[in-house]
C-alpha cells in the first residue's frame, strides 16, 4: 500500500474481522440476524445509554485533509480515508460491523446463507429502503453495481481486490446471490466495509454518469453540493430507513489541507471533527481538556520493503543485517511520538502472532552479518519528499550507517514513488499495509510468486503453499494461524521491516456526541448529535 | 491606434509563447499519467489503452494544436482526475483567489502610502528610520510565518477571528470578509514594504521639483503638498510594482491558500501538479499568464490616466513607461 496514510492514495480493501466462531455458526445465526433486521433495533444497540438526551437538529463540520476524487466505483479511482468518511453518510454497504462482538451484522442485507463449500452466498435484502432520488433499493441495484466493477472493460481500480467474486445475480426483487471462485474468508467482512466498491449506489444515477460528482445512495444523508477543493455538504434524508437513529440536519465536510490549521480550527470550534495521524497533533489534542479524543488500535502497519530481486539485497544476510540495524522503538518514538504501537506483524489485535520471528534491533548481529557478507554494501532508499518521508529515510540511513551499510536517499513525490515501487525500481522503499479486519488478501498479494503485487520479489514454494492454504481455509482460526506463519516466514527472510502499527485517532469538540471511535480509520458521523 | 494594435499584437505573441512553453514543460514532467489513472496493478495493455483514450499516444505537435484550438473556442479540456471541465474549475475557484489578492493589496497600499508620505516628509529623520526598520522586519518575515503567528494570536488566544475557511459573498459581506482578514494581513504585511520604499524614493525626488517649491512659496500646508501635488507624480513606479504584484497574485497565493484552507486557483494548481492532471495544469498556467499580461496591459493604460504627459498611445511613450 502507498506509504502515507493521509494522502488518500491507498487502494482500499478493508475487510473486517470475521467471526471467530466459524462460518457454520454464522450461517446458523441467521435467526438472530433476522431479528436484528427490525429497523431501529440495531441502532439502539449501537447508540449509548444517553439515548434519551439526544437532540434533534443541528449541523457539524468535519475537517478533511484532502478532497475526494469521486464517488463512482469506476470513475472515482481510489476512495482513501477521507473519501470513506464522506461516503459513509451518503451510501451504505450490505453489512455492518459490530466492533464489540467483532461480528458482521445486517445493514442493507438482513439475512444471508452460504452453500456447502462456501462458494455461493445468498443475501436477503431489506425491503422498503429508498434511494435519495425516491426509487426503491432492490437486488438489481446490488447486482448491477458489483457486475460493473467486476467487468474488465470498466477497468475499475477496485476490481483486483474483489476478483474472487465471479458475479452477482438478482434472484428476485429482494434476493441477490454472489458466486465466488473459491471460499474466501474475507468476503463477509469486506461487505461490511465502506470501501469504494462496498457501498451501493442508485443504478439509474450510475447509468446516467452522474454518480461521480453527484452521488445518490441509501444513506442517512443526501448529497447537497460539492465545491471542488472547498467543501461537500450533505443534509438529512427524510426517508431514510432507520431515520429515528439520525439526529443531525446537516454535515459539512471542509477540506483543510494544512494539518496545523486544521487542528487550530478544531480548537477554536470552527470545525467539530478531525482525524489525524501526526504525532505532535495527537499528543497536543490528547492533552487539551476541551477536546474529546477517540482512539482505536487496528491492524495494518507502516512497513519498509526490501527489493530481494536487486543485488546485494538478494543475499539474505544483507537483508537480515538491515533488519537488525533498524531500531523500530526508536523510529516509532521519533516519527510518531509513540502514538503508534511497535509491531512484529500487520495483524493488529485480530491475532497475536507473538514475536513472529521478527529480527529486532541487534547492531552486533547486524555487524556480524555485514562482515560475513564481506563486500561493501551500498543501497538506495526511495522516499517521499515530505517531512515524514524524510524522517524515515534519514532514520534508515543513519541506522544502517551505524553497522556499516551505506544508504543513499532519493526523495521523490508520491506519484513517482508509487510508479517506482510497482516498477521495482528501488532497493528500499517505505510502504504500508492498510488496516483491515483481515489483512489476509494483502499478505497473499505480497507473498505469492505469481502475484503482480509481490513488491519485495521474494518468494518460495513454502510461502506459496502457506498463502494458498490461508486463502482457501474454511476455518477462521486456521486462516489467522496461517497468516501468522506467512508473517513469520517473511520476518525470517527479512523482506519487510516494520515502523509502527495501526492506531487511529479522531478528535471532536465537546458539543458533538455519538461519534464512535474510528474503527479502521473510518470516522462515522452518521449517528452523531449536538449538545449546545 | 496603431500603437494599441501593436500592443495587442505583442500580447498575442506572448500568450502563444506561454502556451508552447507550458505544454512542453507539462509533457516533460516525470511520472506516468496513464499509469496513475489505470492504477498501479493494471496490466500493460490497460495502461496503453488508457494512454490512447486520453490521447497521449499522439505526436506532441498534434496534441498541442488540438489543445490550443480548444482554448480559443473556450474549451479548455477536462480533468482526467475528477471529470471537471478545466474552465469551470478555474472560474469556480477564481473569486476566492481574486478576493484574497485584492484585500492583500488594499492592506498593502493602506500601509504603504501613509508610511511613504511620513518618510518622504523628513528623509533620514527619526520617523523615516523607525518606519524603515519596521519595513525591514516586515519583509523579512515569510508570509506563512506571519500567518501562523496571526492565527496563534487572533484565533487561538483571542478567539476573534477564524483560523481557516472561506465563505462566498452570498453568505453576507461580513461573513465573507471575516475569514479573509488574517490571510490578507499575512500577505499584505509582506507586500507593503516594497510599495512603500518605491513610493518614498520617488516622492523624495519629486519633492525637489520646482512646482513643489512654488506650492511651498504660496504657503500651502505640508499635507496638501504631499497628498495633492506630490503623490500623483511619484506613484508611477509604485503602480508598476502594484501591477506586477497583482499579476503575480492572480495565480493565487499557494501557501496562504493552503494554510487558511481557501479554495483558490493556487491550490488547484498544486493538487493538479501532484496528480499529473496535465489538462488542468496547462489550463491553470495559461490562465495565469493571460491574467498577468492583461493586468500589465491595464497598468500601462493607468499611466495615461495618471500622467497627462502620456495621453492615449499615440504620443510619446510615457516617461515612466
Amino acid at each position: 500500500m502507498p506509504p502515507t496514510r493521509s494522502s488518500g492514495q491507498c487502494p482500499v480493501l478493508r475487510p473486517l474481522r470475521p467471526s471467530r466462531r466459524g462460518f457454520a455458526r454464522l450461517a446458523a445465526a441467521l435467526g438472530a440476524a433476522a431479528m436484528l433486521a427490525v429497523p431501529g433495533a440495531a441502532g439502539m444497540l449501537a447508540t449509548s445509554s444517553a439515548a434519551m438526551a439526544q437532540q434533534k437538529g443541528g449541523s457539524i463540520t468535519v475537517g478533511l485533509e484532502t478532497d475526494v476524487t469521486g464517488f463512482d466505483a469506476v470513475a472515482g479511482g481510489v476512495l482513501g480515508q477521507t473519501g470513506e468518511i464522506v461516503m459513509r453518510t451518503i451510501q451504505e454497504p450490505l453489512l455492518d460491523f459490530d466492533p464489540d462482538t467483532k461480528e458482521v451484522k445486517p445493514l442493507l442485507a438482513t439475512a444471508w446463507e452460504a452453500n456447502e463449500d462456501l462458494t455461493q452466498y445468498t443475501f436477503t435484502l431489506r425491503e422498503g429502503v429508498k434511494f435519495h432520488d425516491g426509487t426503491e433499493f432492490t437486488a438489481e441495484d446490488v447486482a448491477a453495481h458489483y457486475n460493473r466493477i467486476l467487468d474488465p472493460e470498466q477497468k475499475s481500480r477496485s476490481r483486483s481486490f474483489i476478483s474472487v467474486i465471479q458475479g452477482a445475480e438478482a434472484l428476485d426483487r429482494y434476493t441477490v446471490r454472489f458466486t465466488l471462485a473459491h471460499p474466501w474468508g474475507a468476503f463477509l467482512p469486506y461487505l461490511a466495509a465502506t470501501s469504494m466498491s462496498g457501498p451501493i449506489p442508485a443504478r439509474a444515477n450510475v447509468e446516467a454518469g452522474e454518480q461521480n460528482r453527484r452521488p445518490i445512495g441509501t444513506g442517512p444523508f443526501e448529497f447537497v453540493s460539492w465545491l471542488g477543493g472547498d467543501r461537500i455538504v450533505v443534509k438529512r434524508f427524510e426517508d431514510y430507513w432507520a431515520k429515528d437513529e439520525i439526529h443531525l440536519d446537516e454535515v459539512v465536510f471542509r477540506i483543510l489541507p494544512d494539518t496545523q490549521t486544521r487542528f487550530a480550527s478544531l480548537k477554536s470550534g470552527e470545525v467539530d471533527v478531525i482525524w489525524t495521524d501526526r504525532g505532535q497533533t495527537i499528543v497536543s489534542a490528547q492533552k487539551d481538556p476541551e477536546i474529546v479524543s477517540l482512539q482505536t488500535q487496528g491492524a495494518g502497519a507502516e512497513i519498509i520493503l526490501l527489493n530481494a530481486r536487486n543485488a546485494p539485497l538478494d543475499d539474505v544476510r544483507v537483508r537480515r543485517a538491515l533488519a537488525h540495524a533498524f531500531n523500530q522503538p526508536a523510529a516509532v518514538k521519533i516519527i510518531w511520538q509513540d502514538t503508534q504501537p511497535v509491531v512484529s506483524s500487520p495483524m493488529g489485535d485480530s491475532r497475536d502472532c507473538g514475536e513472529a520471528g521478527l529480527r529486532g534491533y541487534d547492531p552486533k548481529a547486524a555487524k556480524a552479518l555485514v562482515e560475513d557478507y564481506g563486500q561493501p554494501i551500498r543501497l538506495s532508499m526511495v522516499h517521499t519528499a515530505t517531512p515524514r518521508g524524510r524522517e524515515i529515510g534519514e532514520l534508515v540511513q543513519q541506522m544502517s550507517k551505524a553497522v556499516g551499510i551505506e544508504v543513499e536517499l532519493i526523495p521523490v513525490d508520491q506519484g513517482t514513488l508509487i510508479k517506482r515501487t510497482f516498477g521495482r525500481e528501488f532497493d528500499i522503499v517505505g510502504w504500508r499495509i492498510a488496516d483491515a479486519v483481515d489483512v489476509g488478501p494483502q499478505l497473499f498479494a505480497l507473498a505469492r510468486s505469481d502475484s503482480s503485487y509481490n513488491l519485495t520479489g521474494y518468494s518460495s514454494p513454502e510461502l506459496d503453499d502457506l498463502a494458498q492454504r490461508m486463502r482457501t481455509a474454511k476455518d477462521v482460526d486456521e486462516r489467522f494461524e496461517l497468516q501468522c506463519q506467512i508473517v513469520a516466514e517473511m520476518n525470517d527472510q527479512a523482506t519487510m521491516l516494520y515502523w509502527g502499527g495501526g492506531a487511529f485517532y479522531a478528535f471532536t469538540t465537546q458539543r458533538v456526541k455519538g461519534v464512535p471511535p474510528p474503527y479502521r480509520g473510518a470516522v462515522d458521523v452518521t449517528r452523531a448529535w449536538v449538545e449546545e | 491606434m496603431p500603437a494599441l494594435l501593436r500592443r495587442v499584437g505583442r500580447l498575442a505573441v506572448v500568450l502563444a509563447v506561454v502556451t508552447v512553453i507550458t505544454f512542453l514543460l507539462v509533457a516533460a514532467l516525470p511520472g506516468d499519467v496513464a499509469l496513475d489513472i489505470a492504477g498501479a496493478d493494471a496490466s500493460a495493455e490497460d495502461v496503453a489503452e488508457i494512454r490512447a483514450e486520453i490521447g497521449l499516444d499522439r505526436p506532441l505537435v498534434v496534441r498541442y494544436l488540438d489543445w490550443v484550438s480548444g482554448i480559443v473556442i473556450g474549451d479548455w479540456g477536462q480533468s482526467w482526475r475528477t471529470g471537471e471541465r478545466v474552465w469551470d474549475a478555474i472560474v469556480q475557484r477564481l473569486p476566492a483567489s481574486l478576493e484574497l489578492m485584492l484585500l492583500a493589496q488594499v492592506v498593502a497600499v493602506s500601509l504603504a502610502i501613509p508610511a511613504a508620505l511620513l518618510c518622504a516628509r523628513a528623509p533620514d529623520g527619526r520617523v523615516d528610520r523607525a518606519i524603515g526598520f519596521l519595513a525591514f522586519g516586515s519583509v523579512s518575515m515569510p508570509s506563512f510565518m506571519t500567518a501562523v503567528l496571526l492565527i496563534l494570536l487572533f484565533s487561538l488566544t483571542l478567539g476573534w477571528l477564524p483560523a481557516t475557511g472561506y465563505e462566498p459573498l452570498s453568505a453576507g459581506l461580513w461573513e465573507n470578509l471575516r475569514p479573509m482578514i488574517l490571510p490578507a494581513l499575512s500577505l499584505g504585511l509582506v507586500e507593503w514594504t516594497a510599495l512603500m520604499r518605491t513610493l518614498r524614493a520617488e516622492m523624495i525626488g519629486v519633492l525637489q521639483e520646482n512646482y513643489i517649491a512654488l506650492a511651498r512659496a504660496k504657503g500651502m500646508s505640508d499635507r496638501r503638498i504631499l497628498v495633492v501635488h506630490a503623490l500623483r507624480p511619484s506613484s508611477f513606479s509604485m503602480i508598476t510594482l502594484l501591477g506586477l504584484q497583482v499579476g503575480r497574485l492572480m495565480g493565487g497565493s499557494i501557501i496562504i491558500e493552503q494554510i487558511f484552507g481557501i479554495p483558490g486557483v493556487g491550490r488547484l494548481l498544486v493538487t493538479s501538479v501532484f496528480s499529473r492532471d496535465f489538462m488542468m495544469i496547462q489550463g491553470c498556467v495559461t490562465f495565469f499568464a493571460l491574467a498577468y499580461v492583461l493586468v500589465n496591459f491595464c497598468t500601462d493604460l493607468a499611466y495615461a490616466r495618471l500622467d497627462p504627459r502620456v495621453r492615449g498611445f499615440g504620443g510619446k511613450a510615457g516617461a515612466h513607461g
